[in-house]
């Protein structure tokens, strides 16, 4: 027993099959990268072919990764997808976008954009994925929300209310799910340092001012992935996992 | 293999509670992943036992009750340098709320809030606590869900959790991260001493997930004290197999 060399630590993914969406840069690309080198195989999922085919490039070889490029808010390139996959150990729901608009300058079209990319998407796939018979018993569901989804920020609002919907969605699908021993959690991530919001670096490091422990790196997110993907999380589930460096607002 | 976020390799971590259940298993589990431990409890053989059978070396034991003050001067005395902390010493009881006395009060506070707040108190007034290290408090789901008869219990957790979130904002400036677990019924001594006043397993039965075992604890635990949580503070995990999905 007192042979530490003989030990496995826990936070492991070996045998595993996990789909990533938006693996194509930022969150994403370091929970492919991340979940690959604790031992996934991994399916990733992106817009952009190029950049994808980039991920691909650098993730731990030995295991047959694979790419698929699809739009998930185009409802026949996500059946493709979907068939693409094979069988499933886990999902991180990583594809997202902005929303921000003042709201008295809000479309209705905008919103539906925002909606259609941040909670339908990962709601249908969701759908497809149980309904194919693509998840293997005791899969793990993570969907990425935010600290919007629990703070108020002027302009936010369409971002931080499809959040919150997805939230809202995690409690039901955990119950729906558990009695195949899988599970569904959110991690909701503050400011995280990734090409989705540093195109202006002043506003950025103002911004990492608010957090006690600095901006997160995508690595950061795609650790906690790794913990709630492993099978030592089997008792966690419908939880949002707050990872935001200690930020006094949540 | 030093570089891996996941590990404790170099770490020396206190464990309140370490003699039984999730202070046991994550005893256990942190050695494995290369950590050293101040292992602290009430019972000499059992303590004994548990650091006996830990992998690595260089482990510690220090006996003793944290409800008593002599007690947590003495372990302050003897703590070294701490990359962790992992307070898990808990008790709970149980009385309807026309039957609480002061006494029930007292007891459970004093061990349940007053000993980790106080302990953790002394060891930041002693700088026992290193830069960027992790502390773990071990709370219970009865915080948000507080059934019936754990009125003070539920409200003691509660409490605890509070202060952690204090704890994390006052101290993040040297690095120092705080979180709390939130557990549901664990299969732990613990919970084998309510059986004679509710029926645990039939409630640990309710959970879509099954039982939880104290290593499904332990797990979250070592995370939260891995580098791989850096930053991650203030957060409360809960661990409850689902059980209160229907409430939370």
């Amino acid at each position: 027993m007192n042979d530490a060399s003989q030990f496995e630590h826990p936070f492991h993914l070996r045998g595993k099959t996990v789909l990533v969406t938006g693996a194509s840069s930022g969150i994403g690309r370091a929970v492919a990268v991340e979940c690959a080198r604790a031992g996934a195989r991994v399916v990733i999922n992106g817009r952009d072919a190029a950049r994808l085919g980039d991920t691909l490039s650098v993730l731990d070889a030995g295991l047959k990764h694979v790419a698929c490029v699809a739009d998930l808010t185009d409802p026949p390139q996500m059946v493709r997808l979907v068939a693409a996959c094979g069988e499933l150990d886990g999902v991180v729901h990583a594809a997202g976008v902005h929303g921000v608009t003042p709201l008295r300058m809000l479309r209705q079209s905008f919103m539906q954009t925002v909606l259609d990319a941040n909670f339908l998407a990962p709601l249908m796939l969701t759908q497809q994925l149980l309904a194919k018979k693509t998840l293997r018993n005791g899969a793990s569901l993570v969907f990425m929300s935010s600290i919007a989804a629990h703070t108020g920020t002027v302009g936010v609002g369409p971002y931080s209310a499809s959040k919150a919907a997805l939230e809202g969605l995690i409690r039901p699908l955990a119950l729906e799910i558990a009695p195949r021993a899988m599970r569904a959690n959110a991690i909701a991530p503050g400011l995280v340092d990734t090409p989705l919001v540093n195109d202006d670096r002043a506003w950025l490091d103002d911004k990492a001012k608010m957090y006690p422990l600095g901006l997160g790196k995508p690595e950061d997110v795609a650790y906690a992935a790794i913990y709630l993907l492993a099978d030592i999380s089997r008792k966690v589930t419908g939880t949002q996992l707050h990872l935001d460096g200690g930020i006094p607002w949540t | 293999m030093n570089a891996s976020p996941f590990s404790l390799a170099g770490r020396t971590i206190l464990i309140t509670g370490a003699s039984s259940g999730i202070g046991d298993a994550t005893a256990r589990l942190c050695a494995a992943m290369g950590a050293r431990i101040l292992a602290c409890g009430r019972d000499r053989e059992r303590l004994a036992r548990v650091v006996a059978s830990l992998a690595g070396a260089g482990h510690q034991t220090i006996i003793g009750d944290l409800t008593d003050p002599a007690a947590r001067q003495a372990l302050v005395d003897a703590a070294p340098s701490l990359d962790g902390c992992v307070f898990s010493a808990g008790a709970a009881q149980l009385a309807p709320m026309r039957m609480v006395t002061q006494r029930h009060l007292d007891q459970l506070f004093a061990v349940n809030y007053d000993a980790p707040v106080l302990l953790t108190q002394a060891l930041l007034a002693r700088r026992r606590i290193a830069a960027n290290a992790s502390l773990v408090y071990v709370t219970a789901v009865a915080e948000h869900v507080a059934p019936h008869a754990t009125g003070i219990y539920s409200g003691a957790k509660a409490a605890l959790t509070a202060t952690v979130r204090t704890i994390a904002v006052e101290h993040a400036k040297q690095g120092i991260r705080a979180n709390c677990v939130s557990p549901g019924y664990v299969a732990t001594p613990m919970l084998d001493g309510l059986q004679n006043v509710m029926s645990t397993g039939d409630k640990a039965a309710l959970a879509p997930l099954g039982i939880i075992e104290p290593n499904d604890v332990a797990g979250a635990i070592a995370w939260l004290l891995a580098p791989a949580s850096r930053w991650v503070s203030r957060t409360s995990l809960v661990i409850d197999s689902g059980l209160t999905l229907h409430v939370r």
